[in-house]
């Protein structure tokens, strides 16, 4: 398959100390990448060096390009970025604003999917709500990168489903996840890779998940909890 | 980048803030125009006595809008410098105190209105985290840079003309009349006499001061992407803005003449709205204060913090 994301000894270096050290990735179009971590250990910080919001040390290729300032990217980290003052509807409407080609129906097919109250000023939202919101921004564009960095946070059963099932369905779409939730990523992902310290300790493929379920990821989760 | 420019343009412009800037000007426009009415008149200039000084009654009686200090001051220095006729009409004619230039009060106002849109415009971005929404549109960091600047830019110059545009409704109103259109000045620049339109010198010397007030909110746009802090911004640029010439008069008690060379004491163009005050400044403190400096010092101090905040905006980490 072809490589679409490829990463080459990616380091982030803060105050001298490694947030990310020769991270190597390569990852094929139409993936679907779980991260699994503890808390601290670089998950975010290495989608934040995808996205070029932080400055790294090594290369980033994105459809063979390096720098990329791709336009066919979705993306939610920590929190939804919202404008509080306006409602739901002019969000989405200003960034609409960017795009030429927008498939109108597939935007309204979403925002009727996760249930959002559109006409509502974003400030007034529950975190589930503002969740749901920015999980529409990230995917408006039907993105042919996606990088979520716990997106399910503040959902409901229902809409994880929906969720799983809008990212299961993306043509075509390379995704990457950080979450702490294994469970729901071992449902999606063709891979998990295991990150601590800054430093990629393990590549897990899917047929492998049921043994590293019951061996080591348990451990990581207790140890993450703990 | 054209397209990022017009799209934000068109977010500013419907914002709330911005349409409350615009009733603020039109009530300014209004209140001083009706203030200064008292002032308005348009007449040809009248045949100047300066044979003998003239007493403080005897003034009032000649010209009851006049200020006698300043009458003063200038038959002091009439006395003592060779004179032309045209300085002489400048000098001692009292219908200089028109009304319309009294636009140039309001539009150091502005300046306080230039310093808020510069410094929320890109910290707003920062502050919801929609910054980072930005950075995956397919524009670079620079692109994105620039486009917040000249949106920033265009801003403060629609303002600008939208004060001169009701401030010229406004005197029309109070006046009831256009002769403020048909009304004709001599000329002081040249020895010889050239008459010309009122209006127009007003716009030329508008667009003028418009570029410490332009520079003020770039100035505020750069800093506050240097210190990612809005009261920092804010604060720093209204208290450069309202003291700097006043700083920069107290240091040079202390002999600190390379102030001179900043920005500080252009921050206020309406100092050299009076030539005569700004000849007797430069002799008081032996400066050479001018407009032609100060334009150049402006565009080079701006040149200065744009590179800074541009660099830092691109190097810096998003979080």
């Amino acid at each position: 398959m072809k490589e679409y994301l490829v990463l080459k000894n990616v380091s982030k270096i803060v105050n001298e100390n490694y947030i990310l050290k020769n991270i190597n990735l390569k990852v094929s179009k139409g993936e679907i990448i779980g991260i699994v971590g503890l808390n601290g250990s670089g998950k975010t910080t290495l989608l934040k060096c995808i996205l070029n919001f932080v400055n790294y040390d090594g290369e980033i290729y994105v459809d063979n390009r390096q720098n990329n300032f791709l336009d066919k990217t979705g993306f939610l980290i920590e929190n939804p970025n919202l404008y509080l003052n306006l409602t739901g509807k002019e969000n989405i409407t200003f960034w609409l604003s960017f795009f030429d080609d927008i498939d109108m129906k597939y935007v309204s097919e979403l925002c009727s999917l996760f249930n959002l109250n559109l006409n509502k000023k974003v400030r007034k939202y529950s975190l589930g709500m503002k969740q749901k919101l920015g999980l529409v921004l990230a995917l408006i564009n039907k993105p042919e990168l996606l990088l979520l960095d716990e997106p399910t946070n503040g959902l409901d059963i229902k809409n994880i489903i929906n969720l799983r099932n809008v990212l299961v369905n993306l043509d075509e779409a390379t995704i990457l996840i950080s979450s702490h939730d294994i469970n729901e990523l071992s449902k999606i992902c063709d891979r998990l890779i295991l990150i601590n310290n800054g430093e990629i300790v393990k590549i897990i493929k899917k047929r492998e998940f049921s043994i590293y379920r019951e061996k080591k990821l348990v451990n990581i989760l207790e140890t993450d909890y703990a | 980048m054209l397209k990022l420019i017009k799209i934000l343009l068109k977010r500013e412009i419907k914002k709330s803030y911005f349409i409350l800037f615009l009733i603020i000007i039109t009530l300014s426009s209004l209140i001083v125009c009706s203030i200064s009415y008292k002032n308005y008149k348009f007449s040809e200039k009248e045949t100047i006595v300066v044979d003998s000084k003239l007493s403080e009654e005897e003034y009032y009686a000649q010209h009851p809008n006049g200020s006698y200090n300043r009458y003063l001051s200038n038959y002091k220095l009439y006395i003592n410098e060779s004179i032309n006729e045209v300085k002489l009409n400048y000098l001692f004619n009292d219908n200089e105190l028109f009304s319309f230039e009294n636009i140039y009060k309001v539009q150091v106002f502005l300046s306080i209105i230039s310093i808020i849109i510069g410094s929320v415009i890109i910290l707003n971005e920062y502050k919801n985290g929609t910054i980072k929404m930005f950075l995956n549109k397919g524009l670079s960091r620079f692109k994105i840079f620039m486009s917040f600047l000249i949106c920033c830019l265009i801003l403060l110059v629609i303002l600008n003309l939208f004060l001169f545009f009701v401030y010229t409704l406004s005197l029309i109103m109070v006046s009831n009349s256009f002769e403020l259109f048909k009304f004709k000045i001599p000329s002081i620049s040249s020895d010889q006499i050239v008459y010309i339109n009122y209006y127009l010198r007003c716009f030329i010397k508008f667009l003028i001061n418009m570029l410490p007030v332009v520079f003020i909110g770039l100035f505020s746009f750069c800093l506050s992407v240097i210190c990612l802090n809005r009261l920092v911004a804010i604060s720093v640029s209204f208290f450069l803005d309202v003291f700097g010439i006043v700083i920069f008069q107290w240091l040079l008690e202390y002999n600190i003449r390379f102030l001179m060379y900043t920005f500080l004491p252009y921050l206020d163009y309406t100092i050299f709205n009076d030539k005569l005050n700004i000849i007797l400044f430069n002799m008081k403190y032996n400066t050479n204060l001018s407009l032609c400096n100060g334009n150049f010092i402006l565009i080079f101090a701006f040149v200065i913090m744009y590179t800074l905040s541009l660099m830092l905006f691109i190097k810096r980490d998003i979080n």
